[in-house]
């Protein structure tokens, strides 16, 4: 029976060998689409779940209040081992303190800038699951200058050899390899190329930190004997800070406080919300991309459905004779079950050969490292299954259901009962596919005028032909950088140079501040950069009141300020802000390291990259930092220069690479998010449109087909091919309108959603919709072509014989 | 062996309703070769249907082999039907998608007769129709006459009481007609109940009793002399 089964299913879709390829292609691409999008779900959804103690381990974090609220994914240094020492509950803590965006490390022979080092408590693999691959991990970060590494970053200094007991520096002290462990997966939110021992820090650091509860600068982990209930916790965290905190605040005279939470580890990934924090998720994206998934397969699978209704008057004949014959309903609803069955498993097979193949490229798009294994995941096999199950089950119930139901006599006749129900739905489904189409590519537009419109808005200064050069930390390599970057000056091709503490446009710090608000000083944490006198001139933002630092002026570095527009209205200092005093490096009763005042206001600029609103920054005199040199090229070719720099800095500084980037690409680099959104959302929106093209190609042959006695009428009488084709296109087109009509609203509510997560958004105007609009008619009337020519090609007595 | 009393048989299309059978009493022997005849939409192949159980009568009874199967349900009737009774149509109603073999094949299979048992069943029969070295064939390779063989095996794989031909040469030359004829004939000689809806004077000259329908009604019967049958 089974055999016989798959026998005729093969037969039937050889048969109609077009309908059937358009169907299996069909399914096949969006099975593809949806376990690409399954595996990054998947991804997505797994951080963290490979420790061994996942359940049982949060992140303790702290909401600092002092003259506004910073929710800080970092807490202090003392409230890890005070929290283990006050509840039982807690059976361990491990706090990680980062060693520099990229610390220096270095053997004798070789130096990297590595990402991603951390000084961690030795209870770190108490704590969290790692695997070593030489050495003991319980006691590796026991002594203070040990490090363990990374099995790749091990292979990058030592290659096969044993690593254990071998020295690295970092920032001029010796550290001892004690174990190597095996490399971090994606998965995980701690990215590690390596882990040293806290103790390493010096003394002076831990006797600053311990008696600070405001410090904050360490992400906690807390292990608990048993998955914690974070509600009362974090009730308990508040008498916690009521018993430590709150005296501490008093003894110190400071107006503020701390609240603690704690968020279990597996929920960490998309806790996104937080300052200070490690890379995040975004649980929307990922609900988004699902339903964008899901949306394929309805497309595809409407496809098919509409493929078999339209074969259904065919299929009926076959249906009258089996029951003639004595077949019973049941027999009948599994054979075209399981024909339904073995379409949507010969598409899973060809989808994930699809998968094989965009394998790479979608790695590419997600920055995630996607392995042929992963497909053969139980979960990724399980979403596969449900897939098949789901396709085939909505689209072989049709023909199993209904066509089984009908009368032997009037099914082998081939006429199918006219209750208008068959027509209706394939209506309703034709419209879902044409509203969801035209969903995914008006969102496309939509995303995509974001993008452009956050890349061409006036950032307020200039940013472009600046060079950006990362300089050692390494004070020997730092003297000679010094006067190498002091003589780049004179070369005609330089405009100007700056230094300063970071790239603009790719974040900064915040520090806090006391500023001068109604006769008083307030406390208030403000972003700031280090600059020197030339970072307004390479930069090109505009001083609109006072001046520019000085280095004539011995007294900038501690007692000037320059600030932005937005300070100036942030801090209620409308009425004249220079000669406004501000404070940083605060101590108690009013003193501080620097107290001085405002010398300058500058126009605003954007910093941050143009997700984020405009904030308040204080420009801070350092004329000697040197961590990051911007070199301003004059117009012209300056490529040359660049491969000089390069030839000088290897001779000055052989190990260390010369590392280098334009602005415009930093920048770029901050629309990296959006831009994934918007190709992702682009990909899928062709690929929608390009099924539901088959579909739409598909059921006018099929109209064409089963017409055809009327066609040869039609021309009988007169009729143009084009008229004809009117006659049986029509009320796609129409369709085509009803569907705009639905998606466009959805669009926009949709729309002004997404936006609101951005501080600058485009308005959304009538083009992106119409545009949307045009293009699928345009594509829905290119699909005809092939048919105008068909029907023209039609001899009309062929047709009129025809049955 | 079949019994109908005063059947009759209305089909209603939105709000036209039409009257194919009307008080149509008839009784026919096991072993007997009946032909019926009358204009088209006489009512002819709608009381074929009801003979053959794919339809039930709108009024009247129908006693099939002593079983009362008016009042039955589908799934009684199919069983009854895949038992008792093979069809032969006009147009043959062959499944495209399947071989000779395997659509001769299929009442066994809905019978659930075992695999090997059928396969020798259906060489026999193929054999006996002449076709046998078409087997592997699908429909669309065999001429009109080969195909309705073909359907001829199919309707008595399973050696049914009953044999129900709508128009069984309607679509084949005279040739071909005649050989059709003389296989049912034959049929009929070994036993098979035969009933048979044609237009033509010439095969109904095969059977050994004529029924005329006009307007749904029996108008009349004749019965052939045994030496009258080739």
């Amino acid at each position: 029976m089974l055999e016989s089964l798959f026998k005729v299913g093969i037969r039937n879709l050889l048969k109609n060998r077009i309908y059937s390829a358009i169907s299996i292609v069909g399914l096949a691409l969006s099975i593809s689409c949806c376990i690409l999008i399954a595996m990054w779900v998947f991804h997505e959804t797994s951080f963290d779940h490979h420790h061994e103690k996942a359940n049982r381990i949060a992140r303790l974090t702290s909401v600092l209040n002092m003259n506004g609220e910073i929710d800080a994914a970092v807490t202090d240094l003392p409230s890890g081992p005070q929290i283990k020492q006050d509840y039982p509950e807690v059976e361990e803590f491990v706090r990680f303190r980062s060693a520099g965006r990229q610390a220096e490390l270095s053997t004798d022979d070789k130096l990297f800038y590595q990402e991603n080092v951390w000084f961690a408590d030795s209870s770190l693999f108490d704590v969290f699951t790692y695997h070593s691959v030489q050495g003991e991990l319980a006691t590796a970060l026991n002594e203070p200058k040990s490090i363990v590494l990374t099995e790749s970053l091990k292979e990058k200094f030592f290659g096969d050899a044993d690593a254990i007991g071998e020295q690295i520096k970092i920032n001029n002290s010796y550290l001892t390899v004690t174990a190597v462990i095996e490399d971090i997966p994606e998965n995980s939110e701690i990215q590690s190329s390596a882990f040293i021992s806290m103790h390493t820090l010096p003394q002076g650091f831990f006797d600053v930190h311990n008696q600070d509860w405001f410090r904050i600068g360490f992400y906690v982990f807390l292990l608990f004997k048993e998955k914690p209930n974070v509600k009362e916790f974090d009730k308990k965290l508040i008498e916690f800070e009521k018993q430590y905190v709150q005296p501490w605040a008093e003894m110190n005279q400071l107006e503020a406080g701390l609240v603690f939470n704690i968020t279990p580890l597996k929920e960490l990934h998309f806790d996104n919300k937080r300052d200070y924090d490690l890379p995040k998720g975004d649980l929307n994206y990922v609900y988004l991309f699902s339903l964008l998934a899901l949306f394929i397969l309805i497309i595809a699978s409407i496809n098919y459905i509409n493929l078999s209704l339209a074969q259904s008057s065919k299929r009926a004949k076959e249906v009258g004779i089996r029951k003639t014959l004595g077949s019973s309903r049941s027999e009948l609803i599994v054979q075209f079950m399981s024909e339904s069955v073995l379409l949507t498993i010969i598409a899973a097979i060809v989808g994930l050969a699809f998968v094989e193949l965009l394998l790479n490229w979608f790695g590419n798009l997600t920055e995630i490292e996607f392995s042929s294994l992963d497909l053969f995941q139980p979960n990724i096999l399980l979403t596969l299954l449900l897939i098949v199950l789901l396709v085939a089950g909505l689209a072989g119930s049709y023909p199993a259901f209904v066509l089984s139901n009908f009368a032997p006599v009037t099914a082998m006749k081939g006429v199918i009962p006219k209750t208008g129900g068959i027509g209706l739905l394939r209506k309703v489904l034709i419209l879902i596919q044409f509203t969801v189409s035209l969903f995914m590519i008006t969102g496309t537009f939509l995303v995509q005028d974001q993008v452009d419109y956050m890349r061409s808005m006036n950032l307020g200064f200039d940013q472009e032909n600046i060079l950006s050069i990362r300089i050692p930390a390494d004070t020997s390599v730092n003297r000679q950088v010094g006067p190498w970057v002091e003589s780049l000056k004179d070369d005609s091709r330089v405009k100007s140079i700056t230094n300063a503490s970071l790239p603009t446009g790719g974040g900064v710090g915040e520090l806090m501040f006391r500023i001068e608000q109604n006769g008083q000083l307030s406390e208030k944490p403000i972003n700031f950069i280090y600059v020197d006198d030339q970072f307004l001139d390479v930069m090109g933002i505009e001083l609109l009141e006072g001046r520019n630092f000085s280095k004539e002026i011995q007294t900038d570095q501690q007692q000037a300020f320059i600030i932005n527009e937005r300070a100036v209205k942030q801090f209620g200092w409308q009425d004249g802000a220079l000669d406004k005093r501000m404070q940083w490096g605060l101590m108690a009763n009013n003193q501080a390291a620097n107290d001085g005042k405002v010398v300058g206001i500058v126009n605003d600029f954007h910093f941050l990259s143009m997700q984020n609103e405009l904030e308040p920054v204080v420009l801070l005199y350092s004329p000697n930092a040197r961590n990051v040199v911007n070199i301003k090229f004059n117009q012209g070719d300056y490529t040359g220069l660049i491969k000089e720099m390069e030839t000088r800095w290897v001779e000055m500084a052989p190990r260390h690479p010369f590392n280098y980037s334009f602005y415009d690409d930093i920048l770029d680099r901050n629309y990296r998010n959006e831009e994934r959104v918007s190709s992702v959302f682009s990909y899928f929106a062709v690929l929608s449109i390009c099924v539901a093209a088959l579909g739409l190609f598909a059921l006018v042959s099929f109209s064409i087909e089963t017409r055809i006695k009327e066609i040869g009428m039609r021309k009988v009488l007169g009729a143009s091919s084009l008229e004809i084709l009117w006659v049986l296109a029509k009320e796609f087109f129409v369709m085509l309108g009803i569907g705009f009509l639905i998606a466009a609203p959805i669009n926009y509510v949709f729309m002004q959603y997404w936006l609101e997560g951005f501080a600058y958004d485009v308005p959304i105007t009538p083009f992106s919709f119409l545009l949307a609009l045009c293009i699928s008619l345009a594509l829905a009337a290119s699909t005809m072509i092939y048919h105008v020519w068909k029907i023209a090609t039609t001899n009309p007595v062929y047709a009129l014989r025809y049955e | 062996m079949i019994k109908l009393e005063n059947i009759a048989k209305r089909y209603r299309t939105d709000e036209v309703e039409t009257t194919a059978l009307q008080g149509l009493s008839l009784h026919i022997e096991e072993g007997e070769f009946v032909s019926i005849m009358g204009e088209s939409g006489c009512g002819k192949s709608t009381l074929l249907n009801i003979l053959g159980l794919l339809d039930a009568p709108s009024e009247g009874s129908y006693e099939f082999n002593n079983i009362n199967v008016t009042s039955l349900k589908e799934s009684g009737r199919a069983a009854l039907r895949k038992s008792n009774i093979g069809f032969i149509f006009q147009s043959f109603n062959l499944i495209d998608e399947l071989s000779v073999a395997e659509n001769v094949e299929l009442p066994l299979v809905y019978l659930k007769v075992p695999k090997s048992e059928r396969k020798k069943r259906v060489e026999t029969v193929l054999e006996r129709m002449g076709i046998g070295h078409r087997a592997k064939h699908f429909p669309q390779q065999l001429s009109g006459g080969q195909q309705q063989r073909v359907a001829i095996a199919r309707a008595v794989i399973n050696s049914p009481k009953v044999l129900l031909a709508d128009e069984p040469t309607g679509n084949l030359d005279s040739h071909h007609g005649n050989e059709v004829m003389e296989l049912i004939t034959q049929l009929n000689q070994e036993g098979t109940t035969v009933i048979m809806v044609t237009h033509s004077e010439h095969d109904a000259s095969f059977s050994k009793r004529t029924i005329r329908l006009l307007d749904g009604k029996v108008i009349s019967e004749n019965q052939k002399a045994p030496s009258q049958a080739i």
